[in-house]
């Protein structure tokens, strides 16, 4: 909970006690830029979405979607010893029945791949796949110009325990509690995503992909070298029953915690993403663009992932 | 160099101090009341010369021998004439009466009106009458001075919700608001919608907008001196209002008749006592509310002719609550100011006139917020003890001159943050408090060179010195503590010394129109950053320290003054150009942050910027029809290397038209009539130029910095009030004839409409976003927020 309460209050009496209307705004012509949406996790080859970033209010349909993807891009990855150059795969050309898979790895809902050509730059080298504690530099030349950016697969920070607690006053409901035991380096970065194996109605599982919940990324300025409890809301799924209730785990879920360590850099991009997300253009908060980590005028992020899986049933 | 030069002209400016002369001095006073007049002219006709009595009502002016007129004429009181000889030092206190009678008005208005605005040296400098402003249409019923001084030219609003005010491109921390001589930080009540000033409390009010004299520093923009009552020293009397929003009361008096007198007053406002019923406990909103209250007091002692001593307060506080059930949210916001000064006047002989003054200053700021078992508690705020004094010398009826000292510790808590989860408390540094001390001295000359030429020459030294205890940190982008430089209580952290010289100078074309210029460089050492797109307490006071340089500018006005028809009509036009240094903002995305290894300046950037205009007034000083308009272009600019890639930006406030149109019209003596219109062009605001989506959250990526500029702002406000019978008619029991005697009880009704034409202005700008990206369904909407509609307000007076 940051200041941005402050602003979201303020914002909810002004909008209630107030009148609002729709405007046209007319802003100067909007300059697409490049966006990066790059990873690299242990074990795993390196994902970058290439796509141009949209004008605020433009028209938007399907096909300013799938024309937002950057084609013909050279995409170069090197750890400092194998230097690979990726290719381009589209969704548009998957073989059948392997969109699960695909959209798992690209980070993306499956249903996105049913009605869009997604692309992605990526490499079947396994030479290229992430190690712990190595360096990736990212190189991308695309409509004349060069992007450069450097991340990290870091070390791995297991949680220390990871536990369901139904909560008195909600239950069947509770949520995920865990206590981290932070390293004694500043500058630890984490990502927290969660998922439910337990099949639904339709005979599939409640979540099919990994999800953030709310506050999922943060780093270490609080709580460096600190050993800590925590809990946290379950992400946002459109698959959930009546039984279920949002925010919340229910007795009888089983639950997967996929909990990554990331540089410090990517996770300020990614909690800053969030609080931005929150304010939604808020007036009151600050207008600022999210801290990337491209060179060359970009936007968005490359990020290297170490990876810890916990699995638990809610009892 | 430049300081002997001018002492040499002060210096060479007295010869006439040898002369044989002898001094008419004393005080003006409200006849009825007591109370002293501030800024009342005085006219000596043979010997063609004038002078004003200072804040305490004080005069003195020295003479040849002779004998002289003494002419005394003073808004809504009768004119005062007195024949005296001075053939020794005289001391003539003067009480002047309360104007009764129309026909008296009239003779004031048409012969003996002062031309103080074409015969001194000020430039941008007005008064403002605090009985006009009563009159004039009032947001909620709610008299406000600080919107009032928004009317004048120079002087912009930030918009509804914005008591801040900007003048001539400087900032709102730019402006040295002072209440009894004591620093107010935050003027505003409700988040900006009320300011902290009670107008039943308030004698007088002065705004400083062009070249700044040396006896006020310590801020770039201008100076509001603000002047509590004294309290009446002869009548019990008890006054107030009661207004749809809030009710006030003020009681003054006697302690000892003519030489002790008190004033209290205070205000509330109701709204959360008259929504809680509306707001049941099954709300999800159960528990917000929001009041602000504030009290002043003065208390004040004439021990004889040359001693006084005055001591008053102010207290106010807003508390802010906000609910959210559904969200498990609670939020408790309060804030406010505290002063008190303890002054001491005493007069040296007939023409060394001393004030020596005792300040306490504070104000602060709390947020905290709670959500389930999480809670968060934010504070920060800036407090002064504040030592100075000053002296006025009257060596003749050509110069005045003011020199004094200033000493000013100051106590600030910039941002301090507390938080824990259950029974986990969050290690966060606690409280770190930044010590400075502010140290001034200033010498100023007032002189009539030539007839024509009249001359402000004035130099102020002043010093800033941040003091340990301190840890100064230097770490890298991740955090990591690089250096850290302990410093001891007391020991010198960073230290600025700032050469301060004002110069302005008039020249009469005749008696009614004159040219003046004005060159000013001043230092500012308090900084008040905001973090927010728009002004709120929760901005932050920062002192100058080893990252944070003091705010300089230079300012350079010219001007042209006439007045019209014996002084009823005034005309003005200046031009500035105003170049500012080491201005300070937050960086892009800076989050108030914890105290551990931490200095909170290290979330500031620095830039600079200039500002230039025009200003155009025209006023209507007197008669039953009176006011003003004032007209502004103007342009403002920014420069952060830090900000909007390094490229000048506009100011937010920069606006490039200002219109303010003001008038009240006393129909008879029942109905006074006021209206008022400003238009200004919208704010500049940064507003999100395209989208993206990483790792499937949507994100903004913002235009140019200011480059959005909302649409135009311009409103009409309308009051009418109503003053029951002053007087009733009787049967005199002696002689058995009617005759009319004074009601013990006066009353009158205001009746406002706050944006008569109903003018949908926009407060805020956000952003409705509906849709998922990733499906290409992402609709973006800008909707326009409007605070207030046409809004009636009525407020009932009261005077017994």
């Amino acid at each position: 909970m940051r200041l941005n309460q402050i602003y979201i209050a303020l914002l909810a009496c002004v909008t209630v006690f107030s009148c609002t209307k729709e405007i046209d705004l007319e802003l100067p012509e909007y300059e697409p830029k490049l966006v990066v949406d790059g990873t690299i996790e242990e074990g795993l080859p390196p994902i970058v979405l290439l796509t141009k970033s949209q004008a605020f209010f433009g028209e938007t349909d399907i096909n300013s979607f799938e024309n937002s993807f950057v084609h013909d891009a050279v995409v170069i990855v090197s750890d400092g010893t194998t230097t690979d150059t990726l290719q381009e795969f589209c969704s548009s050309s998957l073989p059948p029945g392997t969109d699960t898979l695909v959209a798992q790895f690209l980070g993306v809902p499956v249903e996105a791949l049913a009605f869009a050509n997604i692309c992605a730059y990526t490499t079947l080298n396994q030479a290229m796949f992430g190690q712990l504690n190595t360096h990736y530099s990212l190189r991308i030349e695309s409509e004349g110009n060069t992007y450069t950016s450097m991340t990290k697969i870091p070390n791995r920070v297991p949680l220390d325990s990871v536990w369901f607690e139904g909560e008195a006053s909600s239950l069947p409901h509770g949520f995920v509690y865990a206590i981290l035991s932070d390293p004694d380096t500043l500058g630890n970065g984490y990502r927290w995503y969660d998922k439910r194996l337990n099949l639904a109605d339709d005979g599939f599982p409640k979540d099919f992909n990994f999800g953030l919940p709310f506050g999922a990324s943060f780093f270490d300025e609080f709580f460096n070298a600190e050993t800590f409890e925590f809990g946290v809301a379950r992400s946002d799924s459109d698959r959930d029953d009546e039984n279920d209730r949002e925010g919340f785990f229910r007795i009888g879920d089983t639950i997967v915690i996929k909990f990554c360590s990331v540089p410090y850099e990517s996770a300020e991009y990614y909690q800053f993403a969030e609080t931005q997300a929150i304010n939604n253009g808020n007036p009151f908060s600050s207008p600022a663009n999210n801290p990337t980590n491209i060179e060359g005028g970009a936007l968005g992020v490359w990020t290297g992932y170490a990876v810890t899986y916990d699995t638990i049933v809610a009892q | 160099m430049k300081n002997l030069l001018f002492f040499a002209l002060i210096m060479s400016a007295l010869p006439s101090f040898s002369q044989t002369k002898y001094t008419l001095s004393g005080y003006v006073k409200d006849g009825k009341t007591g109370e002293s007049l501030i800024s009342c002219p005085i006219y000596i006709k043979e010997a063609k010369a004038g002078i004003s009595t200072n804040v305490y009502g004080f005069y003195s002016i020295s003479l040849d021998s002779g004998t002289y007129t003494i002419g005394v004429n003073y808004p809504t009181f009768d004119p005062y004439i007195d024949t005296i000889t001075l053939n020794k030092d005289v001391r003539l206190n003067i009480e002047l009466k309360p104007e009764e009678s129309e026909e008296l008005a009239e003779f004031t208005v048409r012969d003996e009106r002062t031309n103080d605005n074409t015969e001194s040296t000020d430039m941008g400098r007005m008064d403002l009458d605090i009985e006009q402003v009563k009159v004039l249409p009032a947001f909620m019923g709610e008299v406000d001075v600080l919107k009032t001084v928004q009317f004048l030219p120079g002087v912009q609003s930030g918009g509804e919700g914005n008591s801040g005010f900007y003048v001539r491109g400087g900032g709102p921390d730019q402006n040295l608001i002072l209440l009894d001589e004591a620093p107010v930080y935050n003027a505003a009540h409700l988040f900006g919608f009320f300011s902290v000033f009670n107008a039943d409390a308030i004698k007088n009010m002065e705004i400083i907008k062009g070249t700044m004299p040396a006896n006020y520093g310590g801020r770039l923009a201008s100076v509001l001196d603000i002047n509590m009552k004294d309290g009446d020293y002869r009548d019990y009397h008890a006054s107030g209002g009661i207004g749809l929003i809030s009710s006030r009361l003020t009681v003054e008096g006697p302690i000892k008749k003519d030489t002790s007198s008190f004033i209290l007053s205070g205000r509330r406002t109701y709204i959360d006592v008259l929504t809680k019923p509306l707001i049941k406990e099954d709300s999800p909103f159960f528990g917000t509310g929001y009041y602000f209250y504030d009290l002043n007091a003065k208390l004040n002692y004439r021990f004889s002719d040359k001693d006084r001593l005055f001591a008053s307060g102010y207290f106010g506080r807003d508390v802010f609550n906000f609910a959210s059930a559904d969200a498990g949210f609670q939020m408790n916001v309060p804030w406010g100011n505290a002063t008190g000064s303890l002054r001491w006047n005493h007069l040296f002989g007939d023409r060394l006139f001393m004030n020596a003054t005792a300040i306490y200053s504070d104000y602060d700021f709390a947020f905290g917020a709670t959500q389930d078992d999480f809670s968060l508690r934010l504070e920060s705020g800036i407090r002064d003890a504040n030592g100075k004094v000053d002296f006025t010398w009257y060596p003749n009826e050509d110069h005045n001159v003011k020199f004094g000292a200033n000493y000013i510790y100051h106590i600030f808590t910039p941002s301090s943050v507390t938080a824990e989860q259950g029974e986990t408390e969050f290690d966060l540094g606690g409280k770190k408090k930044i010590y400075a001390n502010e140290i001034s001295a200033y010498v100023l000359d007032d002189f009539k060179l030539t007839d024509r030429i009249k001359m402000n020459v004035g130099y102020r030294q002043s010093l800033f010195q941040q003091l340990g205890p301190f840890t100064r940190y230097e770490k890298d982008a991740v955090g990591n503590v690089l250096s850290e430089t302990p410093y001891e209580r007391g020991e010198v952290v960073a230290q600025y010394f700032g050469y301060e010289p004002r110069f302005a100078m008039r020249y009469k074309i005749s008696d009614s129109a004159s040219i003046k210029a004005g060159v000013s460089h001043n230092y500012q050492y308090v900084h008040l950053a905001s973090i927010s797109g728009i002004s709120l307490p929760t901005d932050i006071w920062f002192p100058s320290t080893s990252l944070v340089k003091p705010q300089i500018n230079t300012q350079y006005s010219i001007g042209f003054f006439k007045n019209f028809q014996k002084n009823l009509y005034e005309f003005s036009v200046e031009l500035y150009y105003k170049d500012m240094n080491n201005l300070i903002e937050y960086a892009e995305g800076a989050e108030p942050s914890d105290n551990i290894n931490n200095n909170v300046d290290a979330d500031l950037v620095f830039g600079t910027g200039y500002s230039y205009g025009a200003e155009f007034f025209f006023k209507k000083a007197y008669g039953d029809f009176n006011g003003w308009v004032g007209y502004t272009w103007s342009k403002t600019m920014r420069i952060f290397e830090e900000i909007n890639n390094g490229d000048p930006f506009p100011a937010k406030y920069d606006r490039r038209h200002d219109l303010s149109v003001v008038a009240t019209y006393k129909l008879n003596e029942h109905w006074t009539f006021g209206a008022a219109f400003v238009f200004g062009n919208g704010n500049n605001i940064t507003m999100p130029a395209g989208y993206y989506v990483v790792d499937g959250q949507t994100a903004f990526d913002y235009g140019p910095r200011n480059s959005f500029q909302m649409p135009n702002y311009h409103r009409a406000d309308l009051s009418a009030t109503w003053y029951a019978d002053e007087f009733k008619t009787i049967i005199d029991e002696e002689t058995g004839k009617e005759k009319k005697v004074k009601k013990k009880l006066q009353s009158s009704v205001t009746i406002s409409v706050y944006n008569a034409y109903n003018r949908a202005n926009p407060f805020v700008i956000f952003i409705d976003t509906d849709g998922d990206a990733a499906a290409g369904t992402i609709t973006n909407t800008a909707k326009q927020v409007t605070l207030f509609p046409i809004l009636p307000a009525v407020t009932w007076n009261f005077k017994f």
